[in-house]
C-alpha cells in the first residue's frame, strides 16, 4: 500500500486501538485526527499520485489536487470536532466506528480510479451503519438495516457500472464520465443514492433521525458529501443534474416544515443543501465548482453544529419531538446561543460563512444561463431556510412555552465546546471571507461580497419572515406540531413490501399444501413416515450437490461458448 | 407581541426595499429591483399554503411506523 495512504491507516489503526482500549477511546478518537492531519500535512499536496500494485493490476490509489485536500481537511476537521462532542461518551463502540468511518471517507476523496472509490465506498458503509445501530434502540436496529441496503446497494451498483465501463474499454480513472453507455448510468445511480436523489433518498431522514447523538454529528459530514465529490469529479456539467438538483432542493420542504422529530427536519434540510450543490455540479463551470466545494464544507459546519445541539436537547430531555419540547432556551441558553448562529449560517445570512458560499454558488448557476424562475426558486430556499431551521428548530425547541416539564441543565462542557468551535469559524468565514480562498479549488475570481449582493439577501430573508408572520395572523401558518407521521416513499420499503412478502410467504404456503395434497393423493401416500414410491422419497444432500454443480458447469461451458 | 412585530418588520421591509431600488447587482437575473422582495414573499406565501394541503394529504395514523 502507497505511503500517500498513511493518513487512512492512521485512522484504522485509531480505529483498532480504540476497540481494544475501550477505557481510552474516546483519547484515542480525539489524538487520531490530530496526527493524521499532521501526517497528511507532509504527505498530501496538489499533484501527488501513488499506485498500488495488487498481482497484475495498477489501482490509482492515490490522486490528489486542489479539491481533494478540501475535502480531506474538511473530513479529519470533522472528526476532530466529532471526537470533542462525544468526549463525555464512554462506549466502545461509537469510537472506533467513527474513527474507520472517517479514515474510509478520506480514503474515498483520495481514490484515484473508480475501484479504489468502489472499495472506500464499500467500507464507509459498513463503517457507518455501526453508528445507527449504536443507539441500541429496536428503531435505530432497523433504521440501520434500511441504511445498510441501501448503501450496500449503492457499492453493487457502482461495481456493476465499474465492470461494465471496464469491459468496454472505458478508462477507470476517476475523472468525466458520459451518460453514453449503462455502465455510466449505473455508475451515476450509485453516485444518487450517495447524495439521495428523489426516491433514492429515505435512507437519510431515516437513518440519521434514529442514529445515537455523535453518531448523528459525524453522518452527516461524510457519506453524503463523498457522493457530491464523486459526482463533482466525473458528471460536472452534465445538465441532467441541473433540473435533479433542483427537484432534489424544492420536495424535501413539505417535511421539512411539518416533520415533527426535530432530526429528521435536519436531515431533510440537509437534502435540500445537497440539492443545491447538484445543481451547481450540473452548472459544472469554474464558479460553480468553488461554490459546491465551499458550500460542502460550511453545510458540514452548520448541520454539524445543529445536529450537535439537537444532540445535547436528546440527551438532556430525551426526545427531539417538536410536539414534546419548548422552554429550552431558559435551561439550555448556550446551546440555544449555538443554534441562533446555526440558524443564520443555514439561512445564508450575510456575516457567516454559509452566505459566501450559496453566493459563490447560485452565482455559477446563473452563469450558467438559467432563467429568472428558476434562479429564483433556487434562491428562495434561504428564506425557506428561516421558516424551518429557524422556525421549527429554534423555535418550536427554545422559544415557545413548554409543553413539558424537565429538569435538565445545558449541554455538557465538550459538548459546547465542539459547538463553539463550529460558531466561531462560521462566522470567521463570514466576517473575513479572504480566510476562504483557500476553499475556492478552481481559484474562480467571482466576488459574491458585494453590497448589493448582501442588501438582496437581507430583503429576501425580511421579506419571507414578514410574509410569514402576516400569513400566521390570518390563521394560514405552518400547521401546529403535532405527533404525527408523514407519508414519504419509505412507505414503499417499510409498509407495502413486507406486506407484499407476508401476503406471497401465506399464499405460496397455501398453494404448496394444495400441491401436496395432490401429491400424496396420486402417489397414495400411506402416512407414519412410510415411503411408498420414488415421488415421496427425500432428495439426499450429495445428490443436491451433484446436481447443482452440473448446472454451474453448464453455465460456466455457456459462458466460455458464448465469449 | 405579534402586531408590534409585524410593524418593526414593515418599517425593515420599507427601509431595506428603498435602499434595494437604489443598490442594484450590475448584471445578471436578479437586477431587476424588486427581485428579492417578491421572490421572498411569492415563495414563502405558495410553499406554506401548499403544505397545508399536502400535509393532509401525506398524514398517516399515528404509530403507523415504528416512530420512536
Amino acid at each position: 500500500m502507497p505511503i500517500e495512504l498513511l493518513p487512512v491507516g492512521i485512522f484504522w489503526l485509531g480505529a483498532l486501538l480504540a476497540a481494544i482500549r475501550h477505557d481510552s477511546a474516546r483519547w484515542i478518537a480525539l489524538v487520531t485526527p490530530v496526527i493524521a492531519a499532521l501526517v497528511s500535512v507532509m504527505l498530501l499536496a496538489p499533484g501527488v499520485a501513488a499506485d498500488w500494485q495488487i498481482m497484475n493490476y495498477t489501482l490509482a490509489a492515490v490522486r490528489v489536487d486542489q479539491m481533494t485536500l478540501v475535502f480531506v481537511g474538511l473530513f479529519h476537521l470533522a472528526g476532530f470536532l466529532a471526537a470533542i462532542y462525544a468526549l463525555e461518551l464512554n462506549d466502545r463502540i461509537q469510537a472506533p466506528a467513527m474513527l474507520a468511518y472517517v479514515g474510509s471517507g478520506i480514503g474515498a476523496v483520495l481514490a484515484g480510479d473508480l475501484v479504489m472509490l468502489w472499495l472506500f465506498w464499500e467500507m464507509l458503509a459498513l463503517t457507518s451503519v455501526v453508528l445507527v445501530w449504536a443507539r441500541q434502540t429496536p428503531e435505530a436496529t432497523a433504521a440501520g438495516i434500511r441504511y445498510l441496503v441501501f448503501n450496500v446497494l449503492s457499492g453493487v451498483t457502482l461495481l456493476a457500472g465499474i465492470a461494465h465501463l471496464g469491459v468496454s474499454g472505458h478508462d477507470l480513472a476517476l475523472g468525466p464520465l458520459a451518460l453514453d453507455s449503462p455502465g455510466g448510468w449505473l455508475v451515476l445511480a450509485a453516485f444518487g443514492i450517495k447524495c439521495g436523489f428523489p426516491l433514492l433518498h429515505n435512507w437519510i431522514p431515516d437513518g440519521y433521525a434514529r442514529a445515537s447523538a455523535a453518531g448523528s454529528v459525524i453522518l452527516v459530514a461524510i457519506t453524503t458529501k463523498v457522493g457530491v465529490y464523486s459526482l463533482a469529479r466525473t458528471f460536472a456539467g452534465e445538465e441532467l443534474l441541473m433540473i435533479v438538483g433542483t427537484v432534489m432542493a424544492l420536495w424535501p420542504l413539505v417535511y421539512v416544515l411539518v416533520e415533527d422529530d426535530l432530526r429528521r427536519v435536519l436531515a431533510y434540510s440537509l437534502m435540500v443543501q445537497i440539492g443545491l450543490m447538484v445543481a451547481g455540479i450540473g452548472a459544472g463551470n469554474e464558479i460553480a465548482l468553488d461554490g459546491v466545494s465551499m458550500h460542502v464544507v460550511m453545510d458540514v459546519l452548520f448541520k454539524m453544529l445543529l445536529f450537535m445541539a439537537l444532540g445535547a436537547v436528546l440527551v438532556q430531555a430525551g426526545t427531539v419531538r417538536a410536539s414534546q419540547l419548548g422552554g429550552l432556551g431558559r435551561r439550555m441558553p448556550w446551546t440555544m446561543g449555538f443554534v441562533i448562529i446555526g440558524v443564520l449560517a443555514n439561512s445564508a445570512t450575510p456575516g457567516t460563512g454559509a452566505f459566501l458560499s450559496k453566493k459563490l454558488l447560485l452565482g455559477g448557476i446563473e452563469h450558467a444561463g438559467v432563467g429568472p424562475i428558476w434562479y429564483a426558486l433556487l434562491t428562495s430556499l434561504s428564506a425557506l431556510g428561516v421558516l424551518y431551521a429557524g422556525v421549527r428548530v429554534l423555535y418550536e425547541a427554545f422559544l415557545r412555552a413548554p409543553r413539558t416539564s424537565f429538569d435538565g441543565g445545558d449541554a455538557s462542557f465538550p459538548m459546547r465546546l465542539a459547538m463553539g468551535i463550529i460558531t466561531a469559524l462560521l462566522l470567521v468565514a463570514g466576517l473575513f471571507p479572504w480566510l476562504t480562498d483557500a476553499l475556492r479549488p478552481m481559484a474562480s475570481d467571482y466576488q459574491p461580497i458585494k453590497l448589493a449582493k448582501i442588501l438582496d439577501q437581507f430583503q429576501l430573508l425580511l421579506f419571507a419572515l414578514l410574509a410569514y408572520v402576516v400569513l400566521n395572523k390570518l390563521g394560514l401558518g405552518l400547521p401546529a406540531s403535532n405527533r404525527r407521521t408523514l407519508l414519504d416513499t419509505e412507505w414503499l420499503y417499510r409498509k407495502l413490501i413486507p406486506a407484499l412478502a407476508r401476503h406471497g410467504a401465506a399464499l405460496l404456503g397455501r398453494m404448496s399444501k394444495r400441491i401436496g395434497n395432490v401429491i400424496r393423493i396420486a402417489d397414495r401416500h400411506p402416512g407414519n413416515g412410510h415411503v411408498a414410491n420414488s415421488l415421496a422419497r427425500g432428495s439426499p444432500t450429495g445428490s443436491m450437490a451433484f446436481w447443482a454443480m452440473v448446472l454451474l458447469a453448464v453455465m460456466l461451458f455457456a459462458g466460455i461458448w458464448r465469449s | 407581541m405579534k402586531d408590534r412585530l409585524i410593524r418593526y418588520l414593515v418599517v425593515a421591509a420599507v427601509v431595506l426595499g428603498g435602499l434595494g431600488l437604489f443598490i442594484r447587482p450590475d448584471s445578471g437575473v436578479d437586477r431587476m429591483p424588486g427581485f428579492y422582495p417578491l421572490t421572498g414573499v411569492a415563495i414563502i406565501t405558495l410553499v406554506v399554503l401548499v403544505v397545508r394541503v399536502l400535509t393532509r394529504l401525506i398524514e398517516r395514523p399515528k404509530d403507523e411506523y415504528d416512530a420512536d
